[in-house]
């Protein structure tokens, strides 16, 4: 129990981590002049940065982001945590960190000691990063960095005033989300760690307190629930709410965060698919960057369902194909076929709002059809 | 400013096309697979995937063909049995209350009789059927419009390989055929900036397309030929129209009647249209390939 427990959190953690280093990393050199501490000056006051000092004091940060980032070998992290292999965990994130890595088992070793069933590891982000980044990166202040990265994508009001259009934004996402907590948690968490606004937010909001995020979101997704009259029940043992971000492709947070949105559709292309392995990947980030998910709220996900009802699917389909872009990908994003449609729609009431993701999807029929293509 | 950005739509467009005379006709499809296309990194890139597009095509062309020669299944015989003994035409036969059962169970829907069924086509369960195939064919994440789009132009195409092949295989017509009913309507739905760095998928959209209207075409022809060929005009067509209902009906509207069907099914599929110019060559050189 508690080793899962250790590598579900450092899973977490890591979508935090990445998620904060790529903050660090994309911060732009002419942003607004922010109070930061300098490196060479961390224990004195806090200095008004101009332009120039801005860029030149958050170098050390940018470089080791950047190389911390550079550094992890990504298919071999998928495969480390799929596998929960810790010493392929050490050699995809590389010698450099192995002290690290001993530190950080022994971090979550001391958190979640004595951890009741059901209660959230009490878990600081900047902790965790400190543990993991080299001596430049021991020297920032994640705290004010998490401000600075908030700041970048809200140019003004304060993290809690935005906490209402967040909430909102994850209960939409529930309401397009099939699953009891433990999977709505997990796709939220997947789709929600390529958000760099969400993450900025949500990392100056909760400051990087892990366990207090998860709290606010399993709060989200109860009231979600509520609204939909659904009960989503907190599981006696969290980690099984999260098991599955840490098993691998698709799930694993840290490919979803390193080649942003890539999409499930990757991992199930058929034998037909014409997609050249070599170029794949590069075209779906690129495409998925360019096209990201159509989120759908439940006013319009009704009227698509009226749509539907009212022409009959296929005819309703074709429908929303010349009347209705918006909707008809919506459609075509989460189905594969019409009768995949009708049965969504003939699903129960309870379920009619919450069709499939594309991590649900049905397996994909074979392309054998008369007049398929 | 407008007047810029239509000119500079209307380079791209000419880009495109340009691109599509070389990649995306039947002809060039053929000849880039054996050949392999010369170029800069975006022809190297469209090379590589027309290779992978190719290799894909066969293994789909493959478990099609399967599939449209497959043998009638026991219903299928005994259904065949009960319409030998109507007499009548082809389509009074398949106007049967027998027929049209059995249709409404392999598509769904009930029809009064079968030249109602033929005069719907395409269908939208037909329409959407291959919709959701080229979604699956097409770069992952294409969108509605350049599904919607592909899907229409694959119907056009089909229709006029068969009514037209000589058009099919001119390699000015079929562009001008793509570019009014494929690139255009693909391009009108980016914006310029967007255009360039989304060539590589148009032109997979282009290629994907004119390929399984070709395969398509050509699995069906070849599995209904051999129906005519071993069982005779009336029984061959009947079994046709048993075996792969959707597919029949569809090409039968590309057919003022049935004896015209009947005609192209008999024939052998044109696999290439020889000009006037080439004919004369060969006269003159029989030698020459």
């Amino acid at each position: 129990m508690k080793n899962r427990m250790f590598r579900i959190a450092i899973g977490i953690s890591l979508v935090f981590l990445v998620a904060a280093a790529f903050l660090l990393a994309s911060r732009p050199k002419s942003e607004k002049p922010v109070t930061i501490i300098s490196p060479v000056q961390k224990n004195t006051k806090p200095i008004e940065a101009s332009q120039t000092e801005t860029t030149d004091v958050s170098f050390g940060a940018n470089a080791a982001s950047q190389r911390f980032i550079s550094n992890i070998d990504t298919n071999k992290l998928d495969e480390a945590l799929r596998l929960e292999d810790l010493e392929l965990f050490k050699e995809a994130l590389g010698p450099e960190y192995l002290d690290g890595v001993k530190a950080g088992i022994a971090f979550f070793e001391e958190k979640f000691s004595g951890l009741e069933e059901g209660e959230f590891p009490d878990l600081n982000v900047q902790e965790f990063i400190e543990i993991f980044m080299d001596e430049n990166a021991l020297n920032i202040n994640w705290a004010e960095s998490f401000q600075q990265g908030f700041r970048k994508h809200f140019p003004e009001g304060e993290p809690e005033d935005y906490e209402p259009q967040m909430a909102a934004r994850v209960r939409d996402m529930v309401f397009n989300t099939p699953g009891d907590l433990s999977e709505v948690m997990q796709t939220l968490q997947m789709e929600l760690a390529s958000e760099r606004d969400f993450q900025s937010w949500a990392l100056a909001h909760f400051n990087g307190e892990i366990g207090q995020q998860m709290r606010w979101m399993v709060g989200e997704i109860q009231l979600a629930g509520e609204l939909q009259n659904l009960q989503h029940t907190l599981p006696e043992d969290i980690s099984t709410s999260f098991q599955r971000l840490v098993e691998g492709e698709p799930q694993n947070p840290i490919g979803r965060i390193l080649t942003p949105r890539v999409d499930t559709k990757q991992t199930e292309l058929s034998d037909f698919s014409f997609v050249p392995s070599s170029q794949s990947k590069m075209v779906e980030t690129k495409r998925s960057e360019m096209n990201p998910p159509t989120q759908m709220n439940t006013a319009r996900i009704t009227s698509i369902k009226e749509i539907l009802s009212h022409h009959g699917t296929d005819e309703g389909l074709l429908h929303l194909l010349e009347t209705d872009t918006e909707g008809a990908n919506w459609l075509l994003e989460r189905f594969d076929s019409s009768d995949e449609i009708e049965t969504w729609l003939s699903e129960r009431s309870t379920e009619a709002s919450r069709p499939k993701t594309g991590s649900h999807r049905l397996p994909r029929q074979p392309l054998l059809q008369e007049i398929q293509p | 400013m407008k007047q810029h950005t239509v000119k500079l739509r209307s380079l791209l467009l000419l880009f495109l096309i340009s691109l599509l005379c070389i990649n995306g006709t039947p002809q060039a499809i053929g000849e880039s697979e054996s050949k392999g296309i010369q170029g800069n990194e975006l022809f190297s890139e469209m090379k590589n995937q027309m290779a992978d597009i190719f290799t894909l095509e066969k293994k789909r062309k493959a478990a099609l063909e399967a599939s449209a020669k497959e043998p009638l299944t026991e219903v299928q015989q005994q259904l065949l049995h009960q319409l030998r003994k109507h007499p009548g035409t082809l389509d009074e036969i398949l106007s049967t209350q027998s027929y049209l059962k059995y249709l409404k169970a392999e598509v769904g829907e009930a029809y009064k009789n079968f030249p109602t069924y033929v005069s719907a086509m395409p269908t939208s369960k037909q329409k959407n059927a291959v919709l959701f195939s080229l979604k699956e064919v097409l770069p992952p994440n294409t969108k509605a419009e350049p599904l919607l789009i592909c899907t229409n132009y694959y119907f056009a195409l089909r229709e006029l390989l068969v009514q037209k092949p000589e058009h099919f295989f001119d390699r000015n017509t079929i562009t001008a055929f793509q570019t009014k009913l494929l690139m255009e309507p693909l391009i009108a739905i980016y914006s310029s900036a967007e255009l360039l760095s989304n060539m590589p998928e148009l032109m997979q959209m282009s290629a994907i397309s004119t390929l399984i209207v070709w395969t398509d075409t050509e699995v069906f022809h070849n599995a209904w030929h051999e129906r005519l060929k071993k069982y005779g005009p009336l029984e061959g067509l009947l079994r046709c129209a048993i075996a792969t209902p959707t597919e029949f009906a569809l090409v039968h509207s590309f057919f003022e009647d049935t004896g015209a069907l009947e005609k192209w099914i008999q024939a052998p599929l044109k696999t290439e249209i020889v000009s006037k110019s080439q004919k004369k060559r060969k006269i003159d050189n029989p030698g020459i390939p």
